[in-house]
């Protein structure tokens, strides 16, 4: 339906618009965040305090606010594409409210199809950037096939497509989460969202800073008062 | 953090400084405002106490101050000690005020927020600015090293100030302290991978920066060596800069490279300063000749002076040589508004929409290109020219002679026996002549091959024609989709004035159902309680793929599908629907449109009149696309018929070359063999009824 100007005109002349106003290279984002009843309470509300932080902090960065970009999968119950791909600048925190069970799977692969879409258009408006980082953050284990995605971050992993990174919160299976995560998953220390966010938009402001392609060796977040994870 | 603490620090001839608010921090220090003393900032490195030699470096580049510096950098005054251990921590600098960093204006969002009276001449007065400052410093023997968007400060006016002086190349005496940072986006190709503490830098790198920032400026905050790559390649901008691949060269063929879209482009500046890109960007290795500040100020100066404003927006400031506003043409073609008017997110120039109008008035859809079957011609086979005299017989055609004489002779077998014996051998003969001399059998060959040739050409015309006409009616009616599409977007546009609202459900209502057919449920099965793949492809079977598909009619149709799946079916329908959420592609909203505002309806009139002017472009290129793909096709064919016909004229020349019996007789071994023993039949059965 309307297919041909959903291809020649809307997609192109809207990402054209946003790309050309600010053509800075990008750092994607893309948190996948397990929005599950065992969540609820306490966790879910820091959790939503650190996505503020989060935010606040990439803000005082001018460059890096231009540059980072930020889309938030959550999965309770469903799979939602909460926020799409936004540079801090505009990036607006949502709620996020607990409910149903732990579809961590398909949050992935999700996760995984935006940056895909993501880098698509980057290259399609030949915007640079900066390898993708998808951030999962969950204190349960998958009720949905989750070892197809293993590979699929595996191989990403490999060719260099994104970094993967899990954070379980207590209550998580860190088995699970080894298999699928190529690097070592980290436990939050108790309720740190806050500190982690730090953690994360300070990593992000100095890849931003760094030149795409580079290893940027990251502050190690299981030390020193600012720490926020242990192994 | 730990600079946070230190409170109060002192220069060299004790004097005291409290440090105030955080100014800025960086990769190597911290820099404050000094408490009473608005005109001075105080950098406190992090690396505590510094190296050695950044003491030495900052005490002799304190030596070295001079008014000239100071008009173009935050040059260091002295050097500031800790007060508790009396050992070198920072640099007192002046505080540059009122400004803000160069990404800041050539980025715009940026630049509608923190200066919002710019326009393109600010860019390029602040490109000339900057290439000014480069060139004092260079003047001066200085060399910046760690080029970059960051360590440029510009105000208002456009007046450039450089901070983070302290990474330098300054000489002192026989000493050179070296810049031991780089930003790689604007670190020259020969530098790459070098290892910077330990590397002189030379004015030429530092020309490779000042070009990379000069293009940010002029082109509103494109890097250039970021655009779009032919062929699916990924590419890194430091590779880019590696290859010399200049994204907006005009060498396209070298760099494989395009501008990326709603961009200036190089020939809308002037010719020099595109040579003096291509000269920066592209310089081959072991050259040092990329052009020098002096030559940018002197190219800048002349664009400054020889800028037009354009007759539609009073925002778009261009070359004056061009023939038309490039920023209109980046609008048109669906880019943003770069400038605007008193920070306001758009203001409409009456005459742009008067200008649009015209433009759609003289709107003409396309014609699509017509095929007719006459245009497919399939040649026949000829018959064959009687001849005046043919050339001397052959064996083949004594043979089919003696074939005639032999027939003859077996029909007057009822006269006498002997006859039908003699016809009956000299068929046998003349038979086996045929059959097996070489010129009757190349003869025969030859014309069976033409034959059998022109037959299986004729049929590939046949389906080359219907494959061209199959083709063609797909195209056509894609192309009639679109303009029927194109159409119903014209009379949005028309109705806009009237009902806005109305338009804009409607564009809901599109939105909606393109997000939900692209929501398929084979991708969402786990969102579906009870859902498996399999059922997912039996439904799929049935036609019932996204959300818009699950109605009662379709689900009734799929067999075995109990309730408690429809109902979730149902379920998922509705939670699918409410995730939808509506991106008005006009920056116009429903809530705009309540306001009713003159505004919202120009807005939304503008966006959709260069939507359709778009979308028309498309279809005049569809058109010539499909005009050139169908002459393409029946070119090939017409070649291909060609080739028949050539056949058919060989097929007719080889048979007219052949005397008629002889042609009719030796066409085959069947028909030899059919005829051999047709005569001696005949002739027998002559015999028993009438002999
Ligand atoms: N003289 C000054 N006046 C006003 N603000 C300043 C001054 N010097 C620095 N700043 C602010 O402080 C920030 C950091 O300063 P500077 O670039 O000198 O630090 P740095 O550690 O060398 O940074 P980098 O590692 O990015 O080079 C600047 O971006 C600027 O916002
Ligand atoms: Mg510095």
């Amino acid at each position: 339906m309307n297919k041909f100007f959903a291809d020649s005109t809307y997609d192109g002349s809207f990402g054209a618009v946003e790309f050309a106003e600010n053509p800075e290279p990008r750092v994607p984002c893309v948190l996948i965040v397990d929005t599950s009843t065992s969540m609820h309470g306490p966790r879910i509300g820091e959790l939503n305090k650190g996505l503020k932080v989060y935010r606040d902090e990439l803000l005082c960065d001018a460059l890096a606010a231009k540059r980072v970009e930020v889309a938030v999968v959550t999965f309770g119950g469903r799979v939602t594409r909460k926020v799409d791909f936004v540079t801090a600048t505009n990036f607006q925190p949502p709620t996020l409210e607990v409910v149903g069970g732990t579809p961590m799977g398909a949050a992935i692969n999700t996760a995984l199809d935006m940056i895909e879409e993501r880098r698509q258009q980057y290259r399609e408006n030949g915007i640079a950037y900066y390898r993708p980082w998808a951030f999962l953050i969950t204190d349960g284990e998958p009720n949905d096939q989750w070892q197809p995605v293993a590979a699929r971050i595996r191989a990403g992993e490999q060719r260099k497509a994104f970094s993967f990174f899990a954070v379980g919160v207590k209550g998580a299976n860190m088995e699970i989460l080894q298999k699928l995560s190529a690097r070592k998953p980290l436990w939050l220390q108790g309720m740190k969202f806050a500190e982690l966010f730090r953690w994360l938009s300070n990593s992000q402001q100095a890849v931003s800073r760094s030149s795409p392609g580079d290893e940027v060796p990251l502050v190690d977040p299981t030390q020193g008062p600012d720490g926020w994870a242990f192994v | 953090m730990k600079s946070g603490m230190l409170h109060e620090v002192i220069d060299s001839e004790g004097e005291k400084y409290l440090l105030d608010e955080l100014l800025g921090k960086g990769g190597e220090g911290s820099v404050f405002a000094v408490h009473g003393k608005p005109a001075l900032a105080a950098k406190v490195f992090h690396k505590n106490p510094p190296a050695p030699e950044t003491v030495a470096k900052l005490q002799a580049m304190v030596a070295s101050r001079n008014p000239g510096l100071d008009g173009i950098a935050a040059w260091p005054r002295a050097l500031l000690y800790s007060s508790h251990t009396g050992e070198a921590c920072g640099v007192l600098t002046p505080r540059v005020r009122d400004a803000r960093h160069l990404h800041e204006l050539y980025g715009t969002a940026a630049r509608r927020r923190f200066f919002p009276q710019a326009r393109w001449f600010h860019l390029v007065l602040a490109a000339r600015n900057v290439a000014a400052a480069f060139d004092a410093l260079h003047e001066s023997g200085i060399l910046i090293g760690d080029v970059n968007q960051g360590n440029l400060l510009i105000d208002e006016t456009m007046r450039v100030r450089f901070i983070d002086c302290d990474s330098f190349q300054v000489r002192s005496g026989a000493q050179t302290y070296y810049c031991p940072v780089g930003t790689p986006h604007f670190t020259p190709p020969e530098l790459h991978g070098v290892k910077l503490r330990d590397a002189s830098r030379t004015q030429d790198h530092d020309r490779f920066g000042l070009a990379i920032l000069l293009f940010h400026l002029l082109f509103v905050g494109r890097h250039p060596f970021a655009g779009r790559l032919f062929g699916d390649r990924d590419q890194t901008i430091e590779r880019a800069i590696a290859e010399r691949r200049f994204a907006f060269s005009k060498d396209r063929t070298a760099t494989l490279m395009e501008p990326p879209p709603a961009s200036l482009r190089l020939d809308d500046l002037p010719p020099a300063i595109e040579k003096l890109f291509e000269r920066a960007f592209r310089q081959p290795d072991g050259v040092a000749n990329r052009p020098t500040a002096q030559e940018w100020i002197q190219q800048l100066d002349a664009l400054l002076a020889e800028r037009k404003g354009c007759s539609f927006d009073p925002t778009h400031l261009y070359y004056s040589r061009l023939s038309q506003c490039p920023w209109c043409r980046i609008e048109d073609e669906g880019g943003p508004a770069f400038f605007v008017l008193d920070g306001s997110s758009s203001i409409i120039s009456p005459q742009r929409i008067e200008h649009l109008e015209a433009q759609l008035y003289r709107l003409k859809f396309p014609a699509f290109p017509q095929l007719s079957p006459q245009s497919f011609k399939v040649p026949q086979a000829i018959a064959p020219k009687r001849l005046q005299s043919y050339g001397q017989p052959t064996v083949a055609d004594l043979a089919a002679v003696a074939f005639a004489g032999s027939a003859v002779a077996c029909l007057a077998s009822p006269a006498s026996p002997l006859a039908l014996a003699v016809g009956a051998l000299g068929s046998l003969a003349s038979g086996a002549a045929l059959m097996l001399n070489k010129s009757a059998i190349a003869k025969r060959q030859e014309s069976g091959e033409l034959a059998d040739g022109l037959l299986a050409a004729q049929n590939d015309l046949n389906r080359k024609s219907r494959a061209i006409t199959a083709a063609h009616a797909k195209r056509q009616a894609s192309f009639d989709q679109a303009t029927a599409e194109l159409k119903t977007e014209v009379s949005h546009y028309r109705a806009a004035d009237g009902q806005l609202k109305d338009v804009l459900a409607l564009f809901r209502m599109t939105q909606l159902n393109r997000f939900l057919t692209n929501y398929l449920i084979s991708e969402h099965a786990s969102e579906i309680p009870g859902m498996t793949p399999a059922l997912a492809s039996v439904l799929q079977s049935y036609g019932v793929e996204s959300p818009l598909d699950v109605t009662q009619m379709n689900l009734f149709a799929v067999p075995m599908l109990h309730d408690g799946l429809t109902l979730e079916l149902f379920a998922w329908r509705d939670r699918v629907s409410r995730q939808f959420v509506f991106k008005p592609e006009h920056g116009v909203n429903f809530s705009d449109a309540d306001a009713g505002g003159k505004a919202a309806v120009q807005r939304f009139k503008v966006t959709q009149a260069r939507r359709i002017l778009m979308a028309s472009h498309h279809l005049d290129s569809l058109a010539a696309a499909s005009r050139n793909q169908l002459e393409r096709e029946l070119t090939f064919f017409d070649r291909s018929a060609d080739s028949a016909r050539e056949l058919a004229k060989n097929l007719r020349a080889a048979q007219s070359a052949r005397r008629p019996l002889e042609r009719i007789i030796n066409q085959s071994p069947w028909m030899i063999a059919a005829s051999t023993l047709a005569g001696p039949a005949a002739g027998a059965l002559a015999y028993w009824l009438f002999g």
